[in-house]
């Protein structure tokens, strides 16, 4: 499977029909099922599209931008005629979807196909791409990792090469998680800044729609193609910001608690990105530490709150894990979670204040590379962290603040595992994070299919 | 504005989270009590991590942008 770019081309060069493509990346994901990164495959709708597609362009019609691309989205994202799963089973009783999420209607309505909907965690409710009802995903750098969590079926499918996009989601790092334990690159745009609509909700305060690629064109193009206004999205930005990129970038890395636990292959990676941006300086985001906990309390009890009538009446549709998270979430008094959203004000602006000194930050996006599924604890630097928690404490302070933050990825030279780095832009500031990405890219940040590295820019 | 202290100095979570859900009408069997405490008590670490931060007046249920980070 070659990019969205090189796809799209060869289908408007008469190259390659729909049809083919869709054909290769079925076959692909067939041979990709010792991952167990798909839940669904949707076989007869993609060859249905992609037949319509080629008819189309046969009968002397333009073709649309994404046409004959295929793609997968996490299993939140409805897909018209079939319940939308969330990696749960407190959702068998929901009705089938009306329609398609509006992510899915955007692409498909730029020619885009969805091929099939990818495992997660169970309701988003984690970082490891374990999941006690589907079955753990696998990372394609090793059958025994984690691909990081929850979006892990669609970056693992993304890294095998089976696709050459797919959706996620983010709350607390869920698309920056597995970017970079299974090695692709993924966007998290600015809150608001993209439709929700037809997404199944975690934590309504924090949910992004995000998305994983082979590169930072990739996810640029599909950023323009989601980038619509939609009226049925309460907390879409409207009308859209206009796309704004720095004429040129300066960037600083952030230390102090961004520094606190990092296996030498993450140290060494941030470095090389941190070099390569022409980073010489550090900034602190003081309030980091308190932020991750601001953010983890109001997940923890919006979620519990949204899934309270499941709990009451059918607990046990629940996974053990998630489950007994979501009580003590429900518990949580109220007092905390207003002095937790009065953080939220405070770390907007401490990050506001260091966003006027610089364009882009730059930061790890785990303290280590791929961990072992089913691990309670990992090592890192010394220390046995609860990884399953760990694992997201760089990006799960930054989820707070709402701002885009992009992950480029090179594999480290001790472990010969992905990394991934954080690139943390302004608000609505998508196009400067895409362009740090490029430019990161072109010094070799970026594992090309069938485990190769280099200079795809 | 004053900080107030959201934590007490010692808190039995067993205890709230038996006596909270009832309260509440959320129904959770004894032999589940020690996982979600425990889970509790991981909230509480947290909640005292910014316990003792000064109060702002601005309460946000979600992110706000304000143009030019002027507010």
């Amino acid at each position: 499977m070659r990019s969205v770019l090189e796809i799209a081309a060869a289908v408007h060069a008469g190259h390659q029909t729909a049809v083919s493509m869709v054909d290769e990346s079925l076959t692909a994901i067939s041979a990709a099922t010792h991952l167990n990164a798909v839940t669904t495959i949707h076989e007869e709708r993609a060859r249905t599209k992609a037949a319509e597609i080629d008819a189309r362009i046969v009968e002397g019609m333009a073709p649309s931008p994404l046409a004959g691309v295929p793609f997968a989205a996490k299993n939140l994202f409805d897909v018209a005629g079939e319940i939308t799963r969330a990696g749960s089973r407190c959702t068998d009783n929901d009705k089938p979807s009306i329609q398609d999420a509006f992510a899915i209607r955007a692409l498909e309505n730029a020619g885009a196909i969805l091929v099939a909907s990818t495992n997660m965690d169970e309701l988003a409710y984690g970082f490891s791409g374990e999941n006690v009802h589907d079955g753990d995903t696998h990372n394609p750098h090793g059958n025994d990792l984690s691909a990081g969590g929850s979006s892990s079926g669609s970056a693992a499918l993304v890294a095998t090469g089976a696709v050459p996009f797919a959706l996620g989601t983010d709350t607390n790092g869920s698309v920056r998680v597995p970017a970079a334990l299974s090695g692709v690159a993924g966007l998290k745009p600015t809150y608001g800044k993209i439709s929700r609509s037809g997404v199944y909700p975690f934590v309504q305060s924090l949910d992004h729609v995000g998305w994983f690629g082979v590169n930072s064109d990739d996810l640029n193009i599909i950023l323009n193609c989601l980038d619509q206004v939609d009226t049925d999205d309460p907390v879409q930005v409207s009308p859209p910001i206009p796309a704004f990129i720095s004429q040129s970038l300066q960037c600083a890395r952030l230390g102090g608690y961004f520094e606190s636990y990092l296996d030498p292959d993450v140290s060494a990676v941030t470095d090389e990105a941190a070099k390569a941006l022409g980073a010489n300086t550090t900034l602190e985001l003081t309030l980091a530490e308190k932020a991750r906990a601001a953010a983890f309390l109001i997940t923890n009890a919006e979620a519990g709150q949204r899934h309270f009538k499941g709990l009451t009446h059918q607990p046990d549709t629940f996974g053990p894990l998630v489950r007994e998270r979501l009580r003590a979430g429900a518990l949580i008094p109220a007092l905390w979670i207003e002095k937790a959203q009065r953080l939220r004000r405070l770390v907007i602006d401490e990050l506001a204040r260091l966003h006027q000194q610089v364009d882009l930050l730059i930061a790890p996006a785990t303290p280590c590379p791929a961990f072992p599924l089913g691990a309670e604890t990992w090592e890192v630097a010394g220390t046995e962290l609860p990884i399953r928690l760990a694992i997201g404490m760089y990006t799960q302070p930054l989820t707070l603040s709402g701002v885009p933050i992009g992950v480029a990825v090179k594999r480290g030279n001790h472990s010969k595992l992905p990394v991934g780095v954080q690139l943390i832009g302004r608000p609505f500031a998508e196009k400067t994070v895409l362009k740090a990405m490029k430019q990161l890219e072109n010094v070799g940040f970026s594992l090309l299919f069938n485990g190769q590295e280099g200079n795809n820019g | 504005m004053e900080s107030l202290p959201i934590i007490p100095a010692k808190i039995d979570a067993e205890s709230y989270v038996r006596i909270v859900s009832l309260s509440m009408g959320l129904p959770i069997p004894e032999n589940a009590i020690p996982e979600v405490a425990a889970n509790f008590k991981r909230a509480t670490k947290f909640a005292a991590l910014f316990a003792e931060m000064p109060d702002i007046e601005i309460v946000e249920s979600a992110v706000v942008f304000y143009a030019g980070n002027k507010r």
